[in-house]
């Protein structure tokens, strides 16, 4: 930790040195998981262009066909192109995931960051809702709001980012009780820095690694609950491709056409894994004493 | 021991106390009017003020939490709308399914996890604790659902070891009734067993770079002593807290798993009670699970006092 508290707050917010950049890539963990997202992320964006087929056209003379040269994954109940369906389904799995996690992060980031501040009654009032609404199991929590807003991607976002909030809220602010105690905060205020400034300046550049690592989880946690609210038939709704309502319409022909299960699994295993490795390795890259393979 | 048992019992007072208003606002943010919302447009203004006086919502905003409050306080959870059953009544017949589905899916976890994470702990770098590692890395990235669809493929369809789903109660035949929660619990269970491994080793390595350890060894003890008692004991606290939170994770991913399995459990109602709108029994399944999940941090730190004398004594 550098002395003063502006060459503090730069080093959280200066972009990685040639060194740390070098120590990111030679992280195996790192390049894999960014490599399958990034290939992930480019199927969803350039979906449209990487199949001859639409997501929700119906061929029911072609329907559940095994996978072959004209359908790569197969063919579903309705004969729709599985592979086409799993592509555009990234989509509602990336949407999903991107959103959730910047909901959650401001969100929770505030909250965070104001309790671990401020301390006192609204620390108190604030932590105990958020340790009650962390008494119930997220996805639960997800699907109470789901009942009163309905179903639908915006809804899910909204949902899963409520689920949420509470458990980034208590890692912030478990970080910023840490950084409030530090000599350049405390400089920051002796030379009048007021309270707005020291919260942007020199605490908010201290917890964003750790909001970085914890927003792959986020990410990640979000796509396989998607999945899991569209599975149940109370996320994306169908026909709209979703990995969830594909898992769905496929659990019906489950021993005549596993392909049309199989596919969906394997991407949304795919991201999570990704995403979990790059949320180790970014823990591993910003605090080695953290590491996971010790 | 008593005295830090009353002081825990105490400080998740508040929390079961916000879990209640949770249950209770989820009925305030429906938009519009949640009368409505349930019966729908057609339905006639008679039949809506009969939903609103049923709801207690014909009554001022504090008046109606403190009727909530008071009515779950003395295990009153409201009466369901399409089941026509108290909320209470259903959950607790529902609610042994879920618990032994959570329950038997902890098992495995601990039977493969704690014994996965001690391997790959004391054969550190080795090509067992890379198995151990990756294993566990891919075991946290499955979605279960997925897991549970694969798993009634292979050992319910093709080899047909195991039932495709179905419930028999543990009243009715205990075999039985295992042999149905094979294929769910192990799907349920195989992400935290993943995640208890991956725990464990964490642990394992840092209890065995402590000095004890290294004493332990210097004074000649075998290996089997040295991890099985030393190093082991001094883990508990961590698997402890986490096995703790696991359960409680379970009774949220038992939500899935029931619907695919259709296991008749808390999950499955809810999911029904989702579509047909029934919002007595969201409100009571929150409050519930919120309740075991407050009871199972209770008995955690009760297991702290029990491993941990400086726990109790301090």
């Amino acid at each position: 930790m550098t002395g003063s508290p502006a060459a503090a707050a730069a080093d959280a917010i200066t972009p990685p040195s040639p060194s740390e950049l070098g120590r990111m890539l030679r992280n195996r963990q790192f390049v894999f998981g960014l490599l399958v997202l990034v290939l992930l992320s480019v199927a969803a964006v350039f979906a449209p262009y990487l199949t001859p087929h639409a997501a929700t056209d119906v061929d029911v003379i072609n329907r559940l066909k095994p996978p072959s040269l004209r359908h790569w994954f197969g063919t579903d109940g309705f004969g729709r192109d599985v592979y086409t369906r799993v592509i555009f389904g990234a989509r509602t799995s990336m949407i999903a995931g991107l959103f959730t996690m910047l909901f959650t992060v401001f969100v929770g980031g505030a909250i965070g960051i104001t309790a671990g501040y401020f301390r006192g009654v609204f620390d108190n009032v604030v932590m105990r809702l958020m340790d009650a609404m962390m008494a119930i199991p997220a996805i639960l929590l997800a699907i109470a709001f789901i009942a009163i807003l309905g179903s639908g991607l915006t809804n899910v976002v909204i949902a899963l980012s409520v689920a949420y909030v509470p458990r980034l809220a208590r890692i912030v602010r478990s970080v910023v009780l840490t950084v409030r105690e530090q000599l350049y905060v405390e400089s920051a205020r002796a030379i009048g820095a007021g309270t707005p400034r020291i919260l942007i300046h020199y605490v908010l550049p201290q917890i964003v690694p750790t909001m970085l690592v914890q927003g792959s989880f986020i990410v990640a946690y979000a796509v396989i609950a998607e999945a899991a609210l569209s599975f149940l038939g109370i996320g994306t709704p169908p026909p709209a491709p979703s990995w969830g309502n594909i898992l769905s319409d496929g659990r019906s022909y489950l021993s005549l056409a596993p392909w049309v299960t199989v596919f969906p699994g394997l991407a949304i295993m795919a991201i999570v894994l990704s995403l979990n490795l790059l949320g180790d390795a970014l823990r591993d890259i910003i605090d080695p004493r953290l590491r996971t393979d010790r | 021991m008593t005295m830090f048992l009353t002081q825990r019992a105490l400080a998740l007072l508040p929390v079961l106390f916000l879990v209640i208003v949770i249950a209770f606002v989820v009925l305030q943010l429906i938009p519009g009017d949640p009368a409505v919302v349930i019966l729908g447009i057609e339905a006639t203004p008679e039949r809506v003020a009969q939903m609103r006086t049923r709801l207690g919502l014909d009554l001022p905003l504090h008046e109606q939490f403190l009727t909530y409050l008071v009515s779950v306080v003395r295990g009153d959870l409201g009466r369901s709308i399409f089941l026509d059953q108290a909320v209470g009544q259903a959950i607790v017949e529902r609610a042994p399914v879920s618990l032994m589905l959570a329950a038997m899916s902890l098992f495995w976890a601990i039977l493969f996890g704690i014994p996965a994470g001690i391997v790959a702990a004391t054969r550190r770098g080795s090509a067992v604790d890379d198995f151990v590692m990756t294993g566990s890395l891919l075991g946290m990235s499955v979605p279960s659902f997925w897991l549970g669809l694969n798993l009634i493929l292979v050992f319910g369809v093709w080899v047909r070891w195991f039932p495709t789903g179905g419930y028999v109660a543990v009243s009715t035949d205990l075999g039985a009734a295992i042999w149905h929660m094979m294929l769910p619990s192990l799907s349920l269970g195989f992400i935290q067993m993943a995640q208890i491994g991956r725990m464990t080793r964490s642990a394992m390595l840092e209890t065995l770079s402590q000095d004890y350890i290294r004493t332990a060894r210097a004074k000649g003890l075998s290996e089997f002593v040295v991890v099985g008692k030393h190093a082991f004991r001094n883990c508990m606290l961590s698997i402890v807290t986490v096995v703790g939170l696991i359960f409680a994770e379970l009774l949220g991913g038992a939500i899935i798993t029931e619907q695919i399995f259709s296991i008749p459990g808390i999950g499955e109602m809810v999911i029904t009670a989702v579509a047909q709108r029934d919002y007595p029994i969201i409100q009571g399944a929150l409050v519930m699970v919120g309740a075991i999940y407050v009871l199972i941090n209770f008995l955690t730190d009760v297991a702290y006092g029990l491993i941990d004398p400086r726990v109790r004594i301090a």
